[in-house]
């Protein structure tokens, strides 16, 4: 075939549909984007509820895009989905503060309350310098363990 | 620009959050391209979030993929049903029927001309029907007026 011909073909009706990427995108990381989003929304009905709602949106496409990094891409998706479901849904929701140390305190917050590094630091009334120091540190923790 | 402490400020896992402001991110950019050691740290802490999401994930109830599968292609599902058990036993947990309250049915492609083959089909036949009897019956009458024309003569 002829390489303006080939490209003719690629251009035309022969792309892949949308629903087969974003099947294709939840067969990879549908579990990965679970397990994020449980813990923001630890209700399985309601997390499966988000579950459907990142894989059926236009910006988990996006992630087949980013080759680099698809998986973070469909993590801050799934995060960024729990995050506003849990403003419609529970608005009054309190924000307490759990763990011994300040990366579990700030972990917890952010991953399990979804709250922005801003948000944190004026909950612990810390600046945010060492907000993102203790989440450094957090994951510098998950490696040596 | 001390890099160590650069890379320990927990600027990269912010970049790789999306937590960063405009500014960081193009600090961090032109950091990457200025400085060898923070563009390896980089790509170090991708691969440390990644398997620490990889580690966290849970797989979802089989059923999903049918209710993600349905609202691509219908836009939206009826009525769903979702699993209410936690989700410590969730990896466990067997399929359940889920119940689709869904007013259409789903057919072949190739049943849409093939109806509207027969559809075509069928006029046709209704037409040459008509056409057949209405041009029988007249001439049924031409031949009872040429016998009676002939039994007067």
């Amino acid at each position: 075939m002829h390489k303006s011909d080939a490209s003719k073909f690629l251009n035309s009706s022969h792309k892949v549909p949308l629903h087969t990427e974003q099947l294709a995108l939840y067969e990879r990381y549908g579990a990965l984007a679970y397990g994020v989003i449980l813990q923001l929304i630890p209700e399985t009905s309601a997390a499966q509820e988000v579950l459907v709602e990142v894989f059926t949106s236009a910006q988990v496409l996006a992630c087949n895009d980013n080759e680099h990094d698809k998986t973070l891409c469909v993590v801050r998706t799934a995060r960024a989905k729990a995050i506003a479901y849990k403003q419609r849904n529970m608005p009054n929701q309190v924000i307490e503060i759990k763990g011994k140390s300040l990366p579990e305190q700030v972990f917890n917050l952010a991953f399990h309350q979804g709250l922005s590094p801003d948000a944190i630091a004026e909950t612990l009334a810390i600046p945010r310098e060492a907000v993102l120091k203790a989440i450094n540190e957090h994951f510098k923790n998950f490696r040596k363990s | 620009m001390n890099t160590k402490s650069y890379i320990e400020s927990g600027l990269l896992e912010a970049n790789i959050l999306g937590w960063a402001t405009e500014a960081e991110q193009q600090e961090l950019l032109q950091y990457r391209a200025s400085h060898a050691d923070i563009a390896v740290a980089f790509t170090e802490t991708e691969a440390l979030l990644t398997s620490y999401f990889e580690a966290k994930a849970v797989p979802p109830p089989p059923f999903i993929k049918t209710i993600v599968e349905e609202k691509q292609y219908n836009g939206s599902v009826k009525k769903w049903q979702f699993d209410d058990t936690p989700y410590a036993t969730t990896t466990q947990a067997q399929p359940i029927a889920v119940e689709y309250d869904n007013t259409h049915i789903k057919v072949h492609k190739y049943w849409r001309p093939a109806f509207i083959a027969v559809f075509i089909l069928s006029k046709i036949f209704l037409i040459l029907a008509l056409y057949f009897y209405f041009k029988a019956d007249a001439q049924d009458k031409e031949i009872e007026k040429l016998r009676l024309e002939i039994q007067q003569k």
